[in-house]
């Protein structure tokens, strides 16, 4: 018998920060790595993102008014400390560090919840592990897109709800209230959380104490939750004149698609079986599969395990919400999703299937905690399929953000314009709605662009475009493209040639002999 | 008296050996030819035939390539016929599988041969192990507390009404597997001894030779071995792991057949730990008389095992009609179901968990595999052993389902589905095309066990058919005989066996 006599590591007080090191040193290599090899700003989305944010603090027109309404604003307000500069505006940074953060708390997150359930340190860190070590998660993480940073806020706003649940204390209720208020304005998932939260909230007190109790902690609960909403509204109605313009405004989601469905692209809309199904193949490819059907089994356990407290149980479903709100707004039509081989031929939008990943590590870490006999098996197969996950590097994520929809190869209108425009003084007329990547890849400030957002300059660009616009960028004959259903009506149009035709837009230029009579210089007072 | 009962208890097993060597026999694969039987010394890969799968073939040909030329490396002529499961590496051309399959069936080969019969006795290295595949199920499902004749049946049960029943009439990996695995386990059971622990590391190098999945089927095992080996201890401040030398001895069973292998794959690959499998197939040859000149297509980038491929490949495995596990074996069910009542009821817990494991080690990378239909196949033949771990489980149903009166109402309508439809998957083709592939034949052939039923309404492949009972009924009454035959036997054992106490 060989025996081995060593002192007992005592861990458990140094897992937090050793966690958090080690998240973030994950965080920051895969982010380099993302960035290295040109996949972090693949997502034409995360593009947009930037831009939106840097348009708030440069640009012709800058100001807060540029955080428009295609998106919740959250994720761009919290650039606007970064995105002047041009590095963290290029790299993808100043979105991309949001995201990473979001990564390091999530995991953090998971770890808590799991030990608020008294789940042992090693179903903690098999939970953690199982969100951590996905491809799809970390290639997110490395984005300047809204998913992580939903993500954490979602998850924070669970976990402070089962600790509401759980020790009845006011001042959780407070910040499950204020991280579910900060995920409202990131995506309208949050919205649904807040809805089943304050259900939640409802029953919770209700089954403790009064109807009147439930209705003032609930109405408390929701007056602090639903501030994000309301100043969501009224922003609208500020701006746009008109509160619902982010659901039912031009470049809205949900217009764009109507005219999907028009076309007969959104199979989902009003189709429930389709729509559960479309959403769990984005689910089960985000997740690899067998976590989730781990998952399903920890969600069984969890929600019949007379151990816990009912209304730890209870509180738990929150994690559940993401399922439920992408399957209704599938079925809505406000939400679109591709499968490739299943609905087309693309992965578009495939990533929101990972809005589940914090709740699968949960009840994986549950479920190991449980099924004491079946834990080195559950480990064992975790471990096999994660090792080929992250060894392949394959994430449909990253098949949505480089083939179809997500992405849009910019890279040679982009690089025409920073080649002919660079050292060339005069603006470009341009739409954001339609080509942000453009302006974006182009590498060029803010400043040389002429878009929707500038108010009088669009104007005068789209009205007269050869006193304004050297370059005009657009698609032709393409009436959704607004520069070319101003600009085609436009007089001046005449004084154009075509100098480039690429797959996404054309390229024209002012005739030589007009450029004398150009506006170089910003001479509306905005 | 007592030598009648001594008799009695020891001759069950070799008279049921017996039984199970006749009925196989009754299927084996070939047709009578002008000089004796036919595919004794071509290369006839025709539907039907024993050379249908280039799985079979190509390790075919590698046994007679060692047996007939004494050397690992095809001629032009084994080389086509190993097509497309052939792989080169500069003028040598060798079987894109590891050799063990081909190895086992060298002195069988040889055998065969003696009678003029070589690829009749290659083949019955695969039959005889399925035979031996029946005792280790029911050895295993013994121990666990199955009666004798229960956990008989499970054995009998795998062979004969799961798709190891196709797959005991070729040469391929999935009942020496299965076997390994089995064995494997097994030996689980017995005292944790130096002799024990070089069997078990024998089985897994073996089981490497055989098919490298295998040993992933086996890590669970080992790690069960790792288990009673390691004993920590915990006190207040300090940690005290125990380990016994006896382990150590299981790396010296598992290394003289790893350097089979490395020395295997040195002399094909050109590199002791390059596995064929991952050099890319040889496609096409120019014509026999040049020189050949293969194009070599390789291997897709991503590793062999992806779990994007896990959504399909779990559907496909499990439940599809292409290839699906309960869809083909429906009777399997059972079995999963009394290794969950032994789980329960039984006071060693980790050996079912062992079990499951095993099961999911072997269901979860072939779920991974880009191909979970194995080309042109019966069933899901890469689960065989899967089916032979959850067979083990028949035995337990027997003996633990209560009420007892519900069990035939579940069993027997049950087995008589999974023998129908694996008796006729033995009796006619094991080639059957994916969904996707049979969609663009010109000619029309269902990718399902329907192209079974209609290939025997005209011929079925059964050797003894052709030689003794052309002349007395069609091939299709044949397969009915059969089938009742089986049915009728299996249900007097399911029926003996609901009376036997464990």
């Amino acid at each position: 018998m060989i025996t081995l006599n060593l002192p007992k590591p005592s861990l458990s007080r140094y897992i937090v920060p050793a966690l958090t090191f080690i998240l973030s040193v994950i965080s920051a290599v895969f982010y380099v790595h993302y960035l290295h090899n040109g996949l972090a700003l693949s997502y034409n989305d995360a593009r947009s993102h930037l831009d939106i944010g840097r348009r708030v603090v440069e640009g012709l027109k800058p100001g807060l008014a540029q955080l428009g309404s295609v998106w919740l604003p959250l994720n761009h307000i919290l650039m606007i400390p970064t995105i002047w500069n041009d590095f963290m505006w290029h790299s993808g940074l100043a979105g991309a560090i949001q995201s990473m953060i979001s990564f390091v708390a999530t995991g953090l997150l998971i770890y808590k919840y799991l030990a608020r359930l008294k789940v042992g340190i090693l179903g903690r860190l098999i939970g953690v592990s199982v969100f951590v070590a996905n491809v799809n998660i970390l290639y997110m993480q490395s984005t300047a897109m809204t998913e992580l940073l939903l993500l954490a806020t979602m998850t924070a706003g669970c976990y402070f709800l089962l600790l509401w649940h759980q020790d009845d204390n006011l001042i959780n209720l407070v910040q499950a209230a204020f991280w579910i208020m900060l995920s409202t304005l990131i995506r309208y998932d949050g919205w649904f959380l807040l809805f089943i939260a304050a259900i939640l909230v409802f029953i919770q007190v209700l089954r403790k104490h009064s109807f009147k109790q439930a209705e003032g902690e609930t109405f408390f609960f929701v007056t602090l939750g639903a501030l994000g909403i309301v100043l969501w509204l009224l922003w609208n109605a500020a701006i746009f004149k008109d509160p619902l313009y982010f659901v039912f405004g031009p470049f809205a989601a949900h217009t764009q698609q109507e005219q999907l469905a028009q076309a007969g692209n959104l199979p989902t809309l009003h189709n429930i079986d389709y729509s559960t199904t479309i959403y769990l193949y984005a689910l089960l490819y985000n997740s690899y599969t067998l976590p989730a059907i781990f998952a399903l089994a920890g969600v069984a356990i969890f929600l019949f395990d007379e151990r816990l407290d009912s209304s730890s149980r209870i509180s738990t479903l929150s994690l559940l919400t993401p399922f439920v709100f992408n399957i209704i707004a599938l079925y809505l039509g406000f939400s679109v999703l591709f499968i490739q081989g299943l609905s087309g031929e693309t992965w578009f939008n495939v990533r929101y299937g990972i809005m589940l990943m914090p709740s699968i590590g949960i009840f994986i870490g549950y479920l190991f905690h449980r099924l004491k006999d079946f834990r080195w098996m559950i480990a064992g197969l975790l471990i096999f399929v994660i090792f080929f996950g992250l060894a392949n590097q394959d994430a449909v994520t990253v098949d949505d953000a480089r083939v179809g929809s997500s992405q849009k190869n910019v890279s040679e209108v982009a690089g025409y314009l920073a080649s002919h425009a660079q050292d060339q003084p005069g603006y470009i007329l341009i739409s954001v709605a339609s080509h942000d990547a453009i302006i974006f890849s182009s590498g060029l400030p803010m400043s040389r662009f002429i878009h929707e957002g500038t108010g009088a300059y669009w104007i005068a660009a789209t009205t007269a475009p050869d006193r304004w616009a050297r370059w005009i960028v657009m698609r032709t004959y393409d009436n959704t493209d607004l520069t070319w259903k101003f600009v085609s009506k436009a007089p001046g149009f005449k004084n154009y040639h075509l100098v480039k035709h690429y797959p996404f837009a054309d390229v024209y230029e002012l005739n030589n002999d007009l450029i004398p009579d150009l506006h170089f210089i910003p001479l509306i007072n905005p | 008296m007592k030598i009648l009962t001594r008799i009695k208890k020891n001759s069950l097993n070799p008279a049921l050996f017996l039984v199970g060597l006749l009925l196989l026999s009754l299927l084996v694969k070939g047709q009578p030819g002008p000089q004796g039987i036919r595919y004794q010394h071509g290369y006839d890969t025709s539907v039907g035939s024993p050379f249908e799968s280039s799985n079979s073939s190509a390790r075919y040909a590698l046994t007679e390539a060692i047996a007939k030329y004494h050397t690992i490396y095809f001629d032009i002529q084994e080389a086509v016929f190993s097509l497309p499961d052939l792989a080169g590496h500069g003028e040598r051309y060798y079987p894109i599988f590891t050799p063990g399959i081909s190895f086992l069936a060298v002195p069988f080969y040889w055998l065969g041969n003696l009678f003029g019969y070589p690829q009749i006795g290659a083949y019955f290295s695969t039959l005889i192990i399925s035979l031996l595949d029946i005792f280790l199920i029911a050895k295993i499902s013994q121990k666990l507390g199955g009666g004798k004749v229960a956990s008989l049946l499970g054995g009998f049960t795998f062979l004969f009404a799961t798709n190891a029943l196709s797959y005991s009439l070729t040469l391929t990996q999935h009942l020496a597997g299965s076997f390994v695995i089995l064995l494997a386990i097994l030996s689980l059971t017995w005292d944790r001894n130096f002799k024990n622990n070089l069997i078990f590391g024998v089985l897994v190098g073996i089981g490497a030779l055989f098919d490298i999945p295998n040993v992933l089927a086996l890590l669970p095992a080992l790690f069960y071995v790792l288990s009673r080996h390691i004993h920590i201890a915990e006190y207040s401040n300090r940690l005290k792991i125990s380990i016994r030398p006896s382990l150590f001895v299981l790396a010296l069973g598992v290394l003289p057949l790893v350097a089979v292998f490395f020395w295997y794959n040195l002399a094909t690959t050109g590199s002791a730990l390059s596995v064929a499998q991952f050099g890319g197939r040889v496609k096409s040859f120019q014509p026999v008389n040049i020189a050949p000149k293969a194009s070599i297509v390789h291997g897709p980038q991503l590793l062999t095992y992806n779990p994007r491929e896990m959504v399909q490949g779990l559907y496909i495995l499990i439940v599809s009609n292409e290839r699906g596990w309960f869809y083909y074996n429906p009777i399997i069910a059972v079995g999963l179901l009394g290794l969950i009542l032994g789980y329960r009821k039984s006071q060693s817990k980790s050996f079912f968990v062992l079990l499951f494991s095993t099961i999911l080690m072997i269901i979860v990378p072939y779920s991974m595999f880009g191909d979970p239909w194995g080309g042109w196949s019966f069933g899901a033949r890469y689960l065989i052993p899967a089916s032979a771990v959850a067979c083990i489980g028949i035995g337990l149903a027997v003996s633990y389902i209560r009420p007892k009166i519900l069990l035939p109402f579940i069993f027997i309508p049950l087995l008589a589905l999974s023998l129908y439809i694996n008796i006729l998957g033995a009796l006619t083709t094991a080639q059957i095309p994916p969904k996707q592939e049979a969609q663009y034949l010109s000619t029309h052939i269902p990718y399902t066990y329907k192209y079974n039923q209609q290939l025997i309404k005209n011929d079925t492949s059964s050797l003894a058919y052709h030689l003794l009972f052309s002349d007395y009924v069609t091939p299709q009454t044949y397969f009915y005989l059969y089938l009742g035959l089986l049915l009728v036997g299996l249900t007097g054992l399911f029926i003996y066996s609901l009376f036997e106490k464990p």
